[in-house]
Parts: C-alpha cells; structure tokens; sequence
C-alpha cells in the first residue's frame, strides 16, 4: 500500500517548523543580509555541471547525423 | 504576390448557419472531392459557429506564387495539364452583410492539380490559417500565431491563427510543410515559399526531386534549409540504429522551446505495417503550442507511485498536451505529451531567439544548482515566503519553469509584477535591470506546486546568460536572482551585490505579450541568404 511520501512529511515538518518559529518570535526578526556575496560563499553541486556536459557531447556527437528521409 | 494579397473572382457567398440547410459535407463532397483536410477546416469554422462561406477563384494572372508553384509542378511531372485555385474565407456574418474585422474566421487555399495521365485532379489544401477554436481561456497557449491580412472580395480582413499546409507529394512533402508552418512562425514576411525552401535544400525537381518515387527531405537538406535563414536552431537526434541515444527526454527540450515562444519541427518512425519489409517510413510535423492542466495528477504521481526522483518539478509536468498541425489531418491537433514515445521519436528541431550555449533542460539544472547553493548559505531569513522557497528547494518541492526571455519582455514583467500586499519592485532596481541585462538571457521561475499549478504565482526567478559556458559551472553565468525579499545581481567582476526589496511574497509568473506579431514586407529579393541578418522575429 503506497502512502504519504518521506517527502512530502518532510516538507509538512519543516514548514511546521516555521509556524512555530513565527508563533514564538513574530516576524520582525528577520535575518539581516550583507550587501556583497563572494563566489566562495555559495557552492555548486558538480552534479549539475557534468549532467550539462553529457548533454553537450550527445549534442556534438549527433549534430551532422542525417538519418532517414521526411 | 501570394494567396493572401491576391484579388479573386467571386464563386459564391453562401450562408452557412445552422438550420438554414448547408451542410458541410455535403458542399466538400461535390466540390472538393471529399477532402478530408478541409472538412476539418470546415468543422473548426462550424465550431466557432460561422454564418457564411466566401469561394473565389485566384488565377495565375492574379498570384505570382500560384505561377510559380504550377511551374515546379510542370517540371516535376510531364503530364501536369493545370491548376485551379480556390480561397475559401469563413465569416461569423451572414451573406450580405459586410463582415466586420472580427467577423473573419480564416481562409483555406484549395488547390486542384489537373495531370493528363489521371482521370480526377489531386486536391490539396495548400495552405490555410484559422482562428484556433481554443486560447487560453481553455487552457492552450500558442505564443506562434501570427496576424495575416487578407484581400478578400469582401474587403481587407485580418486572421491571427498558424499558418497550416498539406505535402502535394511532388514539389513538397511533410518536412517541406512542417518546414513552412515553423518558418511561418518567426520569419518577418510570416510565410515562406516551397521555392525557396527547395533552393536552399537543392531541390530542383530535375536532378534532384522530392516526392513520389523519390521520398522526402534529409535530415541534411532541412538543416541547409534553416542554416540558409540564418537562423538559431538546436537539433536532436535519436537514432538508436546508429548508436545514438538521447540522454534527456525529448518532451521536455521541445517543450523548453514552445514555452520561450518559438516553434520545433519534430520527426518521428512510423511504426512498421503488418509484413512491411522496408524502413518504416517517417513523418514531420510542426510543434507551437501547449496545453496546460492545472489540477494534473502526474507531477505528484509520478514521485510516489513511479520512482521519479528528480530534485524539483519541471513545470512540463503539468503540460498535458503538445499543439501541432499533422498535414495528413489538418491544423490544431492535440499530440498527448506521453504519446509520441522515444521509441519512435528520431529529429527535432527547435528554433531559438538567440544562441545558446546550453538548452533549456540544461538551464533548469543550473538555476536549480543556484537555488539550492542560495539556500545552503541562507537557510532563514525570517521571512514568510523566502523561508518557504528555501524549504522547498531543500525538500525537492520546487517548480522551475524555464524560458528564453528579451530583456524587454523581462522588463515589462518586473515592471507590472506584485505581491498579494501590492508591493512591486522598486524602480532603481527596474532601472539597474535596464542597465546590465543583456539582450537575451534564462529565465527560470522557481515556484511551488501550489503556487505554479493553481495560482500561477511564484517565489521569484533566477536570470542565466545564455552565451557563457556551463563548464566550468560558475557564477558568472548567473546575472541575477529576484527571491522574496532581495535580489542578488551580478554585474561582473567578482563579487555577487546583495539588494533589499520590499517585495516579500509571491508574484504572478511571466505571460508574454499577447497580441501576435504581423506579416512585414517581404525583404529585398535581390539580397542573397548569406547578407540577410539573422531574422528571427521575436
């Protein structure tokens, strides 16, 4: 029998969390944010970065195929 | 002087409504031999509830492309004795009322080929453009319609709708029509003849021939056909004969292109007949419009019942339907967006504003890495609709719909977007958009399910260049993020500007302009393909 999804129990967590973060703090609270991000201070998933590059070599590797007739 | 400009003689003007005895079939049986393609034509105008049918006859005098095509057509088959041409033009006005503009339904151009060695002309519908019978209201976006004015005997009239046309299978063949509906959607003059195509394939109808005996177009000729326009195309393959096999799926590249506003002709293998020992054949068709099902049940489905594990929705999961013209059938047909599997898929062509460096599958991946590298650094800000957004990346519940955008485009929605509160962006940052932004550029929404499917609303977008390589994956390819709160822009140079807005909740998703493009005046003849610039009319 298929249920309710570790996802979706996990989103339904973490968004209660932040209900009961609003019931006790209010929210004039909020988290003050610098004026400049370094590229140092955020990191890319290498995932991303080979998935585009296996597109990019299909794409080569098949751009002057000609197959078939239309 | 195409079918569009030219003046007629008038056969008929018949009222048509309902109750008044016209039947549809019954006036395509005697006079048009039955043909099936028009009686669609027929069946959409008696959808829109139409009062009247205009016939008149376009002469080769009067039409310099009927010449023309009558011409390849004496080249290809010795025997061809003559044409007749015919302009069917649909009113909601009845006989004797002069129409209005927005009496006119559309046109179709009927054509009947006389050969010596045939005891019935061939009938073929050689183009047609008709007022969909279904916009946005129901749900089906087709951002390809162009507005074609029309010289009818009844005055100049206007029709928006796709251009449609039917193979004769002697001068052109699918991909040759699919080819035109496509071009039709972005070239400046909105149409484009078989002439020029076949010249730019190298088709001659001498030496080199399309058609009856000779089969269709190769992948080869169609590419010559738009690297002759000058014109931004991606290609994509699927042959697993030959060892190539698509890593992505193909619905969601194809719908990456409609959803930025551009065409894509797709090819597809028929499936083999019962003791057919040849290739099975093959078919071209033009893609340039979506269905959108707001309550679909996949999107859900799909991760818990199916195994799909990706780390957000692709808004394409809530696309039920792909809008196409098949020239065997006629204009406006739905093509289920599981139906068409990749077991018969084989070619696409997509059409695109500008180069790119990367597609729009690819871009969604990117923006995603962005979101979720944005929300490792700020987990919480305290504020409502950013925490949200950061919970939902983090939870694999973002919606990411990703699109090819103008910066004009990009500028008018940051202009008329609000919150719920009212709030809007404030215009130093519209300004500061004006200044950087380049020509071109991703734009990939980032939404909840909630938000995207029911309310059409969305937590902010995320801008990629489109002319930056992806690998090495950087920052520099994002040039701005637009969350709930602030905004991060990257003008160049290093380090990312953090920028406060008052804008906090959610904003409605991008809607692009709605009123179609016109024809323009065809471009100097004399110009030769490689002086024309880049006509990609967005």
């Amino acid at each position: 029998m298929a249920n309710t999804s570790d996802s979706i129990e996990e989103l339904t967590a973490s968004l209660q969390e932040l209900a009961a973060y609003r019931k006790d703090k209010g929210c004039d609270e909020a988290v003050a944010l610098p004026g400049i991000l370094s590229p140092g201070e955020l990191t890319l998933s290498q995932e991303v970065e080979s998935f585009v590059q296996k597109n990019r070599e299909y794409a080569l590797q098949s751009r002057s195929v000609s197959v078939g007739i239309y | 002087m195409n079918f569009r400009q030219a003046a007629g003689k008038q056969l008929l003007w018949k009222d048509t409504g309902v109750g008044g005895g016209f039947s549809n079939f019954l006036f395509v049986e005697q006079n048009y031999g039955s043909n099936s393609v028009l009686r669609r034509i027929f069946s959409q105008a008696r959808k829109q509830d139409y009062q009247s049918v205009l016939v008149e006859e376009i002469s080769e005098a009067g039409c310099a492309l009927l010449a023309e095509e009558n011409q390849a057509l004496a080249i290809r088959r010795p025997d061809y004795r003559k044409s007749v041409a015919h302009r069917i033009s649909f009113f909601l006005s009845p006989s004797g009322t002069p129409p209005k503009p927005s009496d006119f339904l559309g046109y179709a151009v009927l054509k009947l080929d006389h050969f010596l060695n045939l005891p019935s002309p061939r009938v073929h519908v050689f183009e047609s453009v008709m007022r969909p019978c279904r916009g946005e209201a129901h749900n089906t976006f087709t951002r390809c319609a162009r507005d074609y004015r029309v010289t009818t005997g009844l005055g100049q009239l206007s029709v928006s709708g796709v251009l449609y046309a039917k193979q004769n299978t002697l001068t052109y063949v699918c991909a040759h029509v699919g080819l035109r509906t496509v071009l039709a959607s972005v070239l400046p003059e909105a149409d484009i003849t078989y002439g020029r195509i076949n010249a730019l394939a190298g088709i001659d109808h001498k030496s080199s021939l399309v058609g009856e005996g000779a089969g269709g177009l190769k992948p080869d000729q169609i590419d010559k056909v738009f690297s002759g326009l000058n014109l931004n195309v991606e290609k994509l393959v699927h042959e697993p004969s030959k060892h190539l096999t698509l890593p992505t799926e193909y619905q969601r590249q194809l719908y990456g292109f409609i959803e930025s506003g551009c065409p894509a002709l797709i090819g597809f293998e028929a499936d083999p007949k019962p003791g057919q020992s040849s290739e099975p054949a093959r078919h071209a068709i033009p893609v340039f419009g979506h269905t959108f099902d707001e309550d679909a049940w996949l999107p859900d489905a799909h991760r818990l019942y199916f195994g799909g594990s990706l780390s957000y929705y692709p808004s394409e999961n809530w696309l039920g339907n792909f809008v196409i013209h098949d020239d065997n059938f006629g204009p406006y047909f739905y093509l289920p967006r599981h139906f068409l599997k990749k077991d018969n898929f084989r070619l696409m062509y997509g059409l695109k504003g500008c180069a790119s460096t990367f597609n729009a599958v690819d871009a969604e991946a990117i923006a995603f890495a962005f979101c979720d590298a944005i929300r490792r650094r700020y987990p919480r800000l305290h504020r409502d609709w950013y925490d949200r957004f950061a919970i939902y990346t983090q939870r694999g519940w973002l919606v990411l719909r990703t699109l090819m955008i103008g910066k004009a485009d990009y500028l008018r929605h940051i202009r008329e977007v609000e919150s719920r509160e009212h709030d809007r962006l404030e215009p130093e940052f519209q300004q500061h958009f004006e200044q950087f932004l380049p020509a071109h550029f991703w734009m990939v929404e980032a939404s909840a399910p909630e938000l995207f499917a029911c309310t059409r609303r969305k937590f902010g977008e995320l801008l990629l260049a489109i002319d930056k390589p992806a690998q090495p994956l950087e920052f520099a390819l994002l040039l701005a993020a637009r969350l709930p709160g602030f905004l991060l822009l990257n003008p160049g140079g290093g380090n990312i500007n953090i920028r406060i807005t008052k804008l906090i909740g959610h904003t409605p998703l991008f809607a692009p302009p709605s009123a179609p493009r016109g024809e323009e005046p065809n471009p100097e003849p004399s110009k030769v393909e490689s002086e024309r610039q880049p006509s990609l009319n967005l």
